[in-house]
């Protein structure tokens, strides 16, 4: 596989790149969304991060077989990564389980229970012009296929099946879609952090202490924002399987390092010295990453060597950010011995 | 208005003979409504666990605590808060590093009353923390929208002193609160706190170690020792009293052995 | 005398439990059990549910009930699951292999630990493999022509050189389409797929066709992008061999693949289902049914050593196509295999 650059240019493929990245793209700055209020935000690292993704794209796949409203299976979806996360706040608060341990628990448990959801889902097929409905036997199943027909023999309806009247062309609905869904998600955090509960949650995470000694229930804040935030992950994967057609047991697999990675470039890239500046850098961070990784495919990149890339970037990343401080301090530095006693840093 | 009747806690009952550490021992103490106590004692001698058990940190093993004859002795430590306010020692525990100066004040604007989803703070709010701010004189008033974290020990402090106050406490506890620093800071920080609760007649509860500071502040002081109240003077005498006369004092160091201690003595 | 009291009695309680287990061992061997028309003591162990395996089991039985061995009527049936649980799988396959004549498993991890508890218990009795990709590979047989021991059976290889005929004929069928290039798309992380996509890979350039592959690192995220790569670089036709990644996402593949115009040759018939073109399929029933006749030759006389390890003939194959697939790229089936 060349090393191919001049396809780069060609139109064709540009569209490729660009439609795939922001398609998927925005499922999975939902993602970084959730997981960045579990490691930053409430600073627990929370590995039910792949358990809670499937979960949304398990559940609302099962439900949208059943024929119901697409956006009513996604939200149910929501809840049920809002109840994993629950779950993992209530092991870690109540039983004094470590906030990793508490994460790979739950994240076990959700393994068996996606595999026993998606084997809920039947296999909706035409013979004849006939509907054949096979249910699952053994009790569960390691894919969801949305390809097909519903329960009642129609096409299934997903959330990006939505104005199809009025926006003809798929990729550019499904884009659209899923750009309105990622503000709306932006939107609701900034409100909700700006809230007293939502302020509680911060404090929480950043000071302990004096989060209890202000009468904030520490615990329960744990609770709610593991909830809020697997909520979000639970989100991102129902809409990844709408896009992708299919929920399966590995949808989740690379989830969590997809998410770290993208809250690292995005701090990087965008900064976060104010708070709705850094939710957005979440959602810059998680394009650009996968921005990355379609090229890298694009460009032929042998398959093994992609991980490898993906480890470099995020260190050069990492450094050009500590060079530009370094930069910086110097620039000042410099400013101070020329006589400058008031520096006030802009 | 603070009531500890019989106070004992022992640290790890669980464990061996040997790694039990009595830190109270059947400690009795009663604070009347507006008194600023102060509280010296030896390392391990269970100040800052006292403090510790009124604000809830720390469970009794027994006895009980009341506060305005209300029980909290079963309460947690975060519902116990809204009767008290605390300063700890580190300057880092008072404040939540990255959020800014309003934020962290009307964190505690809140304490005590219900979590709702109102917003976090108005502009009435932003106007109060303003004028609350330039009491103090730091110039931090007009650096509102500042991270915490970009603060000073002794501004932190400060910080932390206002949002324990900025709803007047039925106690307010103060752990040593300016050993982390420098004497100038430290004087400013205790100038600021004795203009807060004299102001407010504030009932405070003090640990220092600058025996000095133990004498000049405050209406009454207290010495701890293995747990016990060793010495208790206020009033007149408390005024008359030199660092000579508190040294003395000092001399005096027993351990007790733990099982003597949760028996009905 | 005390201490010697106590070894005696061991002695003669090991002497005891030696005789007891000796004793324990089936005495009668399949032969003269099939001579004298005894009732015969069969063993199936499946590895997990899933319907090509369920399929593959119900023609071992069916095929021994159609020669007079079905449950309870000529023959005792022990069917034992061990549903993906490899602690459990171990304990299965001795019980199994203690209690029966001839033992069936399906799918090689259930070959493997029947193929290991015998060897433990030191019972020589027959064990049959299907839905086996590779039994030379997993050390089942020494060679498949001469399997070389007590161990033989059926494997699903996927039937790739006919599905790449089947291909080439639906190409001729069209005019104006033209396969000059094959891509090839696969999870890294699965051998049975690599196996699959060499050997196409060899077909296809031996007829002159070009070949592009494209591996996945085990993320579903990231097919599309493969997809739409092997799509952007001319191919005319796209191949899926069974991989378990794939086969799960083959609603993006397919879509993507179906916007282009690009056929998608599947390695089963399931991946057709979820969108795929076209598939020559092993039809697992048939597979089944194949190693209980090869079961049945060994219970009256045959030796599993010498007898090859068999597959199904292209007559037996599965073709399945997808009318809508077809429809969205604009092919029409050959005549031929529209029936």
């Amino acid at each position: 596989m060349s090393i191919n650059i001049s396809n780069l240019f060609l139109a064709f493929n540009l569209n490729y790149i660009l439609t795939d990245t922001l398609k998927l793209g925005f499922a999975y700055a939902l993602v970084a969304l959730g997981i960045f209020i579990s490691f930053r935000v409430l600073d627990i690292p929370d590995l039910t991060a792949e358990g809670s993704f499937t979960l949304g794209g398990a559940l609302s796949a099962f439900l949208l077989v059943m024929d119901w409203n697409p956006w009513i299976a996604t939200l149910m979806g929501m809840i049920a990564g809002f109840g994993a996360g629950v779950i993992t706040g209530l092991i870690h608060t109540k039983l004094h389980v470590s906030g990793l341990l508490s994460g790979i628990i739950t994240m076990t448990g959700l393994f068996s229970l996606n595999l026993i959801i998606m084997g809920f889902a039947p296999k909706v097929s035409t013979v004849n012009d006939e509907l054949v409905v096979t249910f699952t036997e053994g009790g569960y199943a390691a894919t969801v296929p949305l390809m097909y027909r519903n329960i009642h023999g129609e096409y299934i309806r997903t959330i990006y099946s939505t104005f199809s009247l009025y926006i003809v062309n798929n990729n550019l609905r499904i884009i659209l879609i899923g750009l309105s869904i990622t503000i709306l998600f932006v939107g609701l955090l900034y409100l909700i952090f700006g809230t007293k509960i939502g302020m509680s949650i911060r404090a929480t995470g950043i000071n302990p202490h004096m989060a209890r000694a202000q009468g904030i229930n520490t615990n329960l804040m744990i609770i709610l924002g593991l909830g809020i935030s697997n909520a979000l992950i639970a989100v991102g994967g129902a809409c990844f399987a709408q896009v992708q057609g299919s929920a399966s047991s590995t949808m989740g697999v690379g989830v969590l390092v997809l998410g770290l990675a993208s809250i690292i470039m995005g701090e990087a890239i965008i900064g976060k010295k104010h708070f709705w500046q850094w939710l957005l850098a979440m959602v810059g961070g998680s394009i650009a990453y996968y921005l990355i990784i379609v090229l890298a495919i694009q460009l032929g990149l042998p398959t093994f060597y992609q991980k490898l890339l993906y480890a470099i970037l995020i260190l050069i990343v990492l450094s050009v950010t500590l060079f530009k401080e370094v930069l910086t301090s110097k620039h000042r530095k410099n400013a101070i011995s020329e006589g400058d006693n008031n520096v006030k840093s802009k | 208005m603070l009531k500890v009747n019989n106070a004992t806690k022992v640290f790890n009952l669980s464990g061996n003979i040997e790694d039990q550490k009595v830190a109270l021992n059947h400690l009795d103490l009663s604070i009347k409504d507006g008194e600023w106590v102060t509280i010296i004692g030896g390392n391990g001698s269970g100040k800052s666990t006292l403090m510790n058990v009124i604000s809830g940190v720390h469970p009794l093993d027994k006895g009980t605590i009341e506060i305005d004859g209300i029980d909290v002795t079963k309460l947690s430590e975060y519902k116990r808060a809204k009767y008290l306010g605390r300063v700890f020692q580190d300057p880092n525990m008072g404040t939540a590093s990255e959020m800014s100066v309003e934020e962290n004040m009307s964190v505690a604007l809140r304490r005590g009353k219900r979590q709702t989803l109102a917003w976090g703070f108005d502009k009435k709010d932003r106007e109060m923390f303003k004028k609350k701010l330039s009491i103090l004189n730091l110039g931090l008033e007009d650096r509102l929208g500042q991270k915490v974290g970009l603060l000073s020990g002794g501004q932190r402090q400060a910080i932390t002193l206002l949002m324990a106050t900025l709803e007047k406490p039925k106690i307010l506890l103060l752990d040593e609160h300016t050993a982390a620093l420098d004497p100038k800071t430290a004087k400013i920080v205790l100038d600021i706190t004795e203009k807060i609760v004299n102001q407010n007649r504030i009932t405070t509860l003090m640990i220092t170690h600058n025996m000095r500071d133990a004498i000049k502040y405050g209406d009454r002081l207290i010495m701890l020792n293995a747990g016990k109240i060793i010495v208790d003077i206020s009033g007149e005498e408390k005024r008359n009293l030199t660092i000579e006369q508190l040294l003395h004092k000092f001399d005096e160091t027993v351990e007790i052995d733990p099982s003597l201690i949760l028996s009905n003595n | 005398m005390k201490r010697f009291t106590k070894f005696f009695i061991m002695v003669m309680a090991l002497v005891f439990s030696v005789f007891t287990m000796v004793g324990c061992t089936n005495n009668k061997s399949l032969a003269d059990k099939m001579a004298d028309g005894d009732v015969i003591n069969i063993g199936i162990q499946q590895f997990a549910t899933f319907s090509a395996l369920d399929a593959a089991t119900l023609g071992i039985q069916d095929e021994l009930a159609d020669a007079g061995y079905a449950d309870g009527d000529g023959a005792n049936i022990t069917i034992l699951n061990c549903e993906l649980d490899n602690q459990v799988k171990g304990a299965q396959a001795t019980t199994l292999v203690r209690d029966n004549d001839i033992v069936f498993g399906v799918a090689t991890p259930c070959g493997v630990a029947l193929q290991n508890a015998a060897k433990q218990e030191q019972i020589d009795l027959p064990i049959l493999f299907t839905a086996v990709t590779d039994p030379v590979d997993a050390s089942l047989v020494t060679s498949n022509e001469t399997p070389g021991a007590n161990v033989t059976g059926t494997t699903d290889m996927n039937p790739v050189n006919e599905q790449f005929d089947m291909l080439v004929e639906l190409f001729a069928a069209n005019d104006g389409k033209n396969l000059t290039k094959l891509g090839i798309i696969y999870n890294v992380t699965e051998d049975n797929s690599k196996i699959q996509s060499d050997l196409i890979q060899t077909t296809a350039e031996a007829a002159g066709v070009e070949v592009e592959i494209e591996t996945v690192n085990n993320d579903a995220g990231e097919i599309v992008g493969h997809v739409h790569k092997l799509i952007s670089d001319g191919c005319d036709a796209i191949y899926v061999p069974t991989d378990n990644l794939m086969s799960q996402n083959m609603g993006i593949i397919a879509t993507s693949a179906d916007e282009a115009g690009v056929v998608t040759l599947c390695g089963e018939e399931g991946q057709v289902s979820n969108g795929g073109t076209i598939s020559y399929s092993i039809d697992y029933y048939n597979l089944g049914r194949l190693t209980a006749k090869m079961g049945l030759e060994i219970m009256n006389g045959a030796d599993p050593a010498t007898m090859a390890v068999r597959a199904l003939d292209v007559e037996q194959l599965k073709f399945c196509f997808n009318e809508t697939s077809l429809e969205n790229i604009g092919f029409i089936l050959p005549e031929d295999l529209q029936n």
